[in-house]
């Protein structure tokens, strides 16, 4: 689990600096994909720092840059300022036919302050993006679905970022997310549901460095998502005090990015 | 090629200081190279030398050195190619450098090695030299003897005592070279003189260090173990002895850390003196270990692991500036329990990395792949393995220091590059590269089968991993 105070974030690179990557995150800008994650966002107002006009607030959990796209988590006063309501926004942007970009957003309204799973998924064939949500206690997924009125917008050059929309410092709208984050998975593949219950049943157990080649103990502990098309997936319990171990065998290990880093 | 050398070839040829180095090479000759004059490594146990590892070592005549110890390095065979160079000729011995230059727009290593801070300053006084002068070389590798306590299973009579009596008593491993015959010795005139016999070579070194010690910019003690050769020792004692010690000195010592403790305990008080009394610009340890565990030490036939790791703790306690690198010869035996040396190795960065050391990271992986004997190769794994050679990689990229913080200490760039090499040569292809390795495979079984029998070890029990592999290596029929 990781906690972000909404200073920083984290971020998967879409290049492969090393050229080390077994599979890249650049991966979906051309086919299907799935987000996963599973948040604790902070909802106490009097804790948040205020990112929407100064009033309201809005964090990226799972996101991309560019026109920000992804899971994000909202908190936002009504009109008659009676109260605030919680909630999930799954939004990608697109082109339409008549040469309009806009953006599909699907919400999930937030009924607890617990944990909530998340689920992000683009069918690129049949142009549907689909947000699955449930929050802990809960065994049936809020399922919603919208077909999208054009091409998505090209998300080339665009990173996986966790805790913000964008980490860069020249980002007028980072949108840094305030909370814990206790996985992720990024697929290049939509999850079918037996292959998303198979991620969170199993993703609380994936631990230390594994263990490839002595005898048969190396099969316990390779997680065995290949079917999935997994580009990266860790549970932040094995890190470095920068990066998270990348469990999917691909080497897109998630790392701590400041902003004052810069862009690269 | 070093891999300093690679990763300043892969620099754009619009760099402009090597430009420049090249057109002030080129304007003396377009076979100019400074390293024939600046840089040394001698061989004292065979009276081998060169200048630059890219040609092959020659001999010392002992008639040279009657009355001129620099003979060493200043041969009259590298006299006669340093003639060549400064006549504007291409010397035939450094031909690795004439195909770079001559196939591609890159720099060749006579470039990077003129470029140096031993080679440049004396650019002058090498160009304006006589090619019959003696020089002094400011990058000296010397080993003393062949003396060793390990025979490591890619290991040679000429670099290892040990393999010396084992050639002797049983003759040479059955593969299709006759792997470690001493014919290859005898060919080469590169038969070890036995290290109690009187050694001309080690006599003229002496004589010509006093001289040579204070031009040095880089001296590096190679072996044999250097620890069980007193010539080491001597040249501790005299760095710490002399009243004005070369103080701008890169010195560097390789060791296997294998070695009897109480040579081990001198040799770190000794290193400890000279870095307390900032003798040297700075000290390097280098030391091999290619996997871990049980596998290390069947690699590295002698080694026990955990004394060896031990006294790599030991050094980095109790030296606050000393730096170790681990010169890992990746092999194919290294691939099943890599990933432990990767993650030993981090936790020495962790634990002992400090801006008070002469280089941040306390130690250094320097993972090189083994060229030679073949059979060793990681190209005589089955494919299905390449992908753990890459996983090594992005091991290592994980503990890697993050793009943009250079204050946290972890895995450098170009620890990580040495290893995604491994595996861009292990997933290379080439003409005839499925026969080459079926007979390297067969080699493979001929080799480790006559190794346990001969050493008492056992293949199979130790690389589990390996020993469906290693039976089918033994069914090969060529």
């Amino acid at each position: 689990m990781i906690t972000l105070d909404g200073t920083h974030g984290w971020v998967i690179s879409y290049t492969n600096k090393h050229n080390i990557s077994g599979k890249v995150v650049e991966d979906i800008n051309t086919g299907n994909w799935t987000f996963c994650t599973s948040i604790k966002p902070e909802w106490n107002k009097d804790n948040l720092l205020m990112n929407i006009d100064g009033i309201n607030y809005r964090g990226g959990v799972l996101c991309r840059n560019g026109m920000h796209s992804g899971i994000f988590n909202v908190l936002w006063q009504t009109e008659d300022k009676s109260k605030w309501l919680k909630s999930i926004k799954g939004e990608i942007w697109y082109d339409t036919p008549g040469g309009e970009t806009e953006v599909a957003i699907m919400e999930y309204k937030v009924r607890n302050e617990e944990w909530i799973d998340i689920i992000l998924s683009y069918d690129r064939k049949s142009s549907k993006l689909k947000l699955q949500a449930r929050e802990e206690g809960e065994i049936n997924w809020d399922i919603q679905e919208i077909d999208i009125d054009g091409e998505i917008i090209d998300y080339s050059g665009s990173h996986v970022w966790i805790g913000c929309a964008n980490g860069f410092e020249s980002c007028p709208e980072p949108q840094f997310y305030q909370g814990h984050i206790r996985c992720l998975g990024v697929f290049n593949s939509v999850l079918t549901e037996s292959d998303r219950d198979k991620f969170y049943n199993e993703y609380q157990d994936f631990k230390g460095i594994p263990k490839y080649f002595r005898s048969n103990a190396h099969k316990r502990q390779v997680y065995n998502f290949e079917k999935m098309n997994p580009l990266a997936l860790t549970n932040f319990k094995t890190t470095t005090p920068y990066k998270a171990f990348d469990f999917s065998g691909n080497g897109n290990h998630p790392i701590i990015y400041k902003r004052e880093w810069g862009v690269y | 090629m070093s891999d300093a050398v690679k990763e300043k070839n892969e620099l754009s040829i619009e760099n402009e200081h090597f430009v420049k180095t090249k057109k002030k090479l080129d304007n003396i000759g377009k076979g100019m190279c400074l390293a024939k004059w600046t840089q040394t490594t001698i061989q004292l146990q065979t009276g081998h030398t060169h200048s630059c590892h890219h040609p092959k070592t020659h001999k010392v005549p002992l008639k040279e050195l009657d009355r001129n110890p620099s003979a060493l390095h200043n041969t009259k065979f590298k006299k006669q190619r340093r003639k060549e160079m400064l006549n504007g000729a291409r010397p035939k011995e450094c031909d690795y450098c004439w195909n770079v230059e001559d196939t591609s727009d890159r720099f060749s290593d006579r470039v990077f090695k003129s470029q140096e801070s031993w080679s440049l300053p004396h650019f002058d006084e090498i160009a304006n030299s006589d090619w019959r002068e003696d020089f002094n070389p400011r990058y000296v590798e010397v080993a003393f003897s062949n003396a060793c306590n390990f025979k490591c299973s890619y290991c040679a009579p000429a670099y290892s005592t040990k393999w010396f009596e084992e050639i002797e008593t049983h003759g040479a491993y059955p593969t299709t070279d006759e792997f470690n015959s001493f014919k290859y010795n005898q060919l080469e005139d590169k038969m070890p003189i036995p290290v109690r016999d009187a050694n001309p070579y080690k006599d003229a070194f002496w004589k010509w260090w006093p001289e040579l010690y204070q031009d040095l910019h880089t001296f590096r003690i190679t072996g044999g173990e250097p620890l069980l050769a007193p010539d080491t020792f001597k040249v501790l004692d005299y760095i710490i002895d002399h009243p004005n010690p070369n103080k701008n000195l890169q010195f560097a010592v390789n060791t296997n850390l294998g070695g009897p403790k109480q040579l081990i305990d001198k040799f770190i008080e000794k290193i400890k003196r000279i870095e307390d009394e900032e003798r040297v610009r700075e000290l390097i340890v280098f030391t091999s270990v290619e996997s871990w565990g049980n596998q290390a030490e069947y690699i590295r036939h002698g080694m026990d692991f955990n004394y060896f790791w031990d006294n790599v703790n030991r050094i980095l306690e109790s030296s606050s500036k000393v730096n170790v690198t681990n010169m890992a010869t990746y092999n194919a035996l290294s691939v099943p329990n890599y990933h432990k040396l990767i993650k030993g190795m981090y936790d020495l960065k962790i634990k002992f990395g400090s801006s008070e050391r002469y280089w941040k990271s306390a130690v250094f992986l320097d993972s090189s792949y083994l060229r030679y004997p073949t059979h060793q190769t990681v190209q005589v794994l089955p494919d299905e393995w390449n992908q753990y050679i890459l996983k090594h990689a992005q091991l290592v990229d994980y503990y890697g220091v993050p793009l943009f913080d250079h204050n946290y200490i972890g895995y450098s760039d170009i620890e990580i590059q040495k290893i995604k090499r491994i595996y861009d040569w292990k997933i290379a292809d080439w003409d005839g590269k499925a026969k080459q390795v079926k007979e390297q495979r067969y080699n493979f079984g001929k080799f480790f089968k006559e190794h346990d029998k001969r050493r008492g070890t056992d293949f199979c029990k130790t690389f589990p991993e390996l020993a469906d592999f290693y039976r089918k290596c033994l069914e090969i029929r060529l």
